[in-house]
């Protein structure tokens, strides 16, 4: 066990230097290349987010949230109806839309309170669903089925224009290093323990003296946060907003997004969504059917590799590490596989525990 | 289907005159018979290349089709009359898969990946004011087509760089009140889907027979996909309070309302108006639609007194005989299938074009300007280019207006009760292109 324990610095360096290469081709690689590339992968980046934020919430602490499309479009209409009313100053739509986002994922932390399992994806559910008509309460307001396009030119978005240069493109990537940065930095902090740790046993975790509704709702909150600053982005990019950015259509693309990539990661939902994204926009100009296409991709991707890609990567790379110091086969001691669970539960707790 | 590839700046187009030359070919072979005495016509030089956003999702399926082989007939003809001074029209077809944000990435990277001179299409309401709002920052013609009836567009969005040529909302629900309380009387009863849609046809109408000295006496609105339409169509009243009906309901429900009201002799009680098209039904009226009327900038069968109109349903069925198997089966067969309205809005945006591209010597994207200039003004007799009718476009809001045609279904066939010339419809706003 202590040899496996030795091993995990190596993955972690690995990692790390991975990152800083993905990330480092991310602000240079689409400029360079430049063309319509640096338009092609913000998209990736906006919807890239939200994917995020389903991971944290449904991967690391284990809430099966698919109400996330509805903190992402909520926000991106907050932005078009704020410049509508002659909102214009960029750092107040930011802060509007952050705010409209957070709104949402207090509706969300209640429910996370007062429900668990299947009775809190049902109503994570239904509100997306319920979502998906609010703009048709007010029509003059948000434009109803119509959509309604966001005012204000490259002035709401600092000046950088999304179509044009590659100013909006770095923003972009710096919100998107930014969460990704934080988000690790809380997963591998005492808190981040701590919620993942909520996240594999809650009832453990309660006797152990957590307060683990504290931790979920800031969860919910972080998480709404990240979609927040995706539907603002979103909104400056496309300067229109229209009603199925509410409802469930996108949220079960985020957790798709998320699911591909590797549900339990960070870099995974990215990965995923610009995967997945590819791939359908690919096949749509090959072929009518490309949605059948897409299915059987994503069959397979679930069914081969249940941790996502990136994790299933990360997966491989340990066991591959496990397997060179593990015991020979038939002396009945547990194989790797199990005694990595148990080790990874033991270390969740132990690490929450003492830092 | 022509597919998006990606291209390097600088790469050699020695290829181009090639697939120019072959392009003309094309063309003319498309033209059937006509192929050997537009010879000497055929397009050469480099294309103009039109970036078409047709749906091809289940939902836009009937306009999709329409757009598709109508936008194919059109360019395959200006090209065989030798394009645009020599230049062939292209398209660049995608599929945005009725969401308006599919819509909009591929209409920013038919402009910038693709280098398309001008962009035309989007079904939804959502998708083409979604693509209007962008061009204006992508500094790109855009010209809705198939689809695309929101008042919006040219009522309250409205800017330089899009135009809609067919008219839509008030100016075609005005004289059609106009007509039908002259001819029936002043007291309607409405129904209509209870969704944004049905909700701003209830609208229209309320202020179009308002404006024609009516009013609506009955409003009943049916939820959307309703299977049982029974409680709500024996509401309609047919003790003499009313002079008519009107039904706004669409698609399934409208073949089910329609149904429900054949079913009560409703039809034979009362004059109901709503939509036509044989398109809109595979290219066969259901029964219970007869005695309907409606109204729209073409009819589905051509008009025999119309000689433009009978070779522009003659050219449509040879096209449709090129398209693909799923286009033809959504569009009723190679016997049934007809262009109807729905596919007209597709021929006339790529005419329009063609007219304002040859006004203005248009060669590409740079003559954008001389392009917004000349289809701001345009104005077309009833001719080859425009078989349905005259064609004049308004340069403040780029919303035209053509011939429209009201019209009552009889079994299979078309009666024209009247015909309501361009210069008669109302102005759908007052907006102001910038």
């Amino acid at each position: 066990m202590d040899r496996v324990r030795a091993r995990a610095p190596d993955v972690r360096t690995l990692g790390v230097i991975a990152v800083v290469l993905v990330f480092a081709a991310l602000f240079l690689g689409p400029p360079l290349y430049g063309q319509y590339l640096p338009q092609r992968i913000s998209d990736y980046l906006i919807f890239g987010l939200p994917a995020l934020a389903v991971a944290l919430i449904a991967g690391h602490a284990r809430l099966l949230n698919v109400g996330i499309g509805a903190t992402f479009g909520v926000s991106a209409y907050t932005v078009a109806i704020l410049s509508h009313h002659s909102v214009l100053n960029p750092v107040l739509l930011m802060l509007g839309a952050l705010g409209a986002g957070v709104l949402v994922s207090i509706l969300f932390s209640i429910y996370a309170v007062v429900a668990t399992g299947l009775e809190y994806l049902l109503l994570t559910l239904l509100t997306t669903a319920a979502f998906a008509s609010l703009p048709l309460l007010s029509i003059s307001l948000t434009g109803g089925e119509n959509g309604l396009g966001v005012k204000g030119a490259v002035d709401i978005s600092f000046g950088l224009d999304p179509l044009q240069g590659n100013g909006f493109y770095w923003l972009l990537c710096a919100v998107t290093a930014f969460w990704c940065g934080l988000s690790w930095y809380l997963l591998s902090s005492r808190a981040g323990r701590v919620m993942v740790a909520i996240g594999r046993n809650p009832v453990r975790a309660a006797a152990m003296g957590y307060s683990v509704h504290a931790y979920q709702v800031a969860v919910t909150l972080y998480s709404g946060l990240i979609a927040a600053s995706a539907g603002w982005l979103y909104a400056l990019a496309h300067a229109f907003v229209f009603q199925d950015l509410l409802g469930l259509a996108d949220s079960v693309n985020f957790v798709l997004y998320s699911l591909i990539g590797g549900v339990d990661t960070v870099l995974g939902p990215l990965l995923g969504t610009a995967g997945l994204r590819f791939l359908g926009e690919y096949l749509g100009q090959q072929s009518t059917q490309s949605q059948l296409y897409v299915g059987v991709a994503l069959l397979t991707v679930v069914y081969l590799l249940p941790s996502g890609v990136v994790g299933g990567l990360r997966q491989l790379w340990r066991l591959r590490s496990r397997f060179r110091s593990a015991s020979p086969i038939g002396t009945g001691e547990p194989g790797p596989v199990e005694v990595a669970g148990a080790v990874e539960m033991d270390r969740l707790f132990s690490a929450a525990r003492d830092e | 289907m022509q597919h998006l590839v990606s291209g390097r700046s600088g790469r050699s187009r020695w290829w181009r005159p090639l697939v120019a030359a072959a392009a003309g070919i094309i063309a003319a072979a498309a033209c059937g018979g006509g192929a050997s005495t537009t010879q000497s016509n055929q397009a050469t030089g480099p294309p103009i290349k039109i970036g078409v956003l047709d749906d091809q999702a289940p939902s836009t399926a009937v306009e999709g089709a329409e757009m598709r082989v109508n936008t194919d007939l059109a360019i395959a003809q200006v090209n065989a009359a030798g394009g645009i001074h020599g230049r062939p029209l292209q398209a660049v077809y995608v599929d945005p898969k009725a969401q308006p944000d599919e819509a909009i990435s591929l209409a920013q990277q038919l402009v910038q990946q693709q280098g398309v001179d001008v962009l035309v299409g989007a079904i939804l309401s959502s998708e083409c004011l979604g693509v209007e709002n962008l061009v204006p920052r992508l500094q790109v013609v855009y010209v809705s087509s198939t689809g695309c009836a929101a008042e919006d567009f040219a009522a309250k969005q409205c800017n330089m760089y899009s135009f809609r040529t067919t008219p839509q909302g008030r100016q075609v629900i005005i004289p059609l009140s106009t007509y039908i309380v002259n001819t029936y009387g002043k007291k309607w009863s409405i129904i209509y889907p209870d969704y944004a849609f049905g909700q701003s046809q209830l609208a229209a109408y309320r202020v179009g027979l308002q404006a024609a000295g009516g009013e609506l006496t009955q409003i009943i609105p049916i939820p959307q996909n309703e299977p049982n339409m029974t409680p709500y169509i024996t509401k309609i009243a047919t003790d003499g309070s009313v002079n008519g009906l009107i039904n706004t309901e669409v698609a399934a429900d409208l073949v089910r309302a329609s149904q429900t009201i054949a079913q009560f002799n409703i039809s034979q009680k009362l004059p109901v108006v709503g939509v036509f098209g044989k398109e809109r039904f595979a290219g066969v009226y259901p029964d219970s639609l007869t005695g309907d009327i409606g109204q729209g900038p073409e009819l589905s069968d051509s008009a025999q007194d119309n000689r433009y109109d009978v070779a522009y349903h003659d050219a449509f069925r040879k096209q449709l005989a090129k398209e693909d198997p799923n286009v033809i089966s959504t569009l009723g067969g190679l016997d049934k299938g007809v262009p109807g309205g729905l596919g007209y809005e597709a021929y006339t945006a790529i005419m329009a074009l063609k007219e304002a591209m040859l006004s203005a010597n248009f060669t590409g994207k740079a003559d954008t300007s001389k392009l917004i200039k000349s289809l701001s003004t345009l104005k077309a007799k009833q001719g080859p280019d425009f078989p349905g009718g005259d064609f004049i476009m308004n340069p403040s809001d780029h919303q035209a207006v053509t011939t429209t045609y009201v019209v009552k279904i009889m079994g299979q066939k078309e009666q024209v009760l009247t015909t309501i010339a361009p210069e008669k419809l109302p102005a759908i706003g007052n907006c102001q292109v910038k």
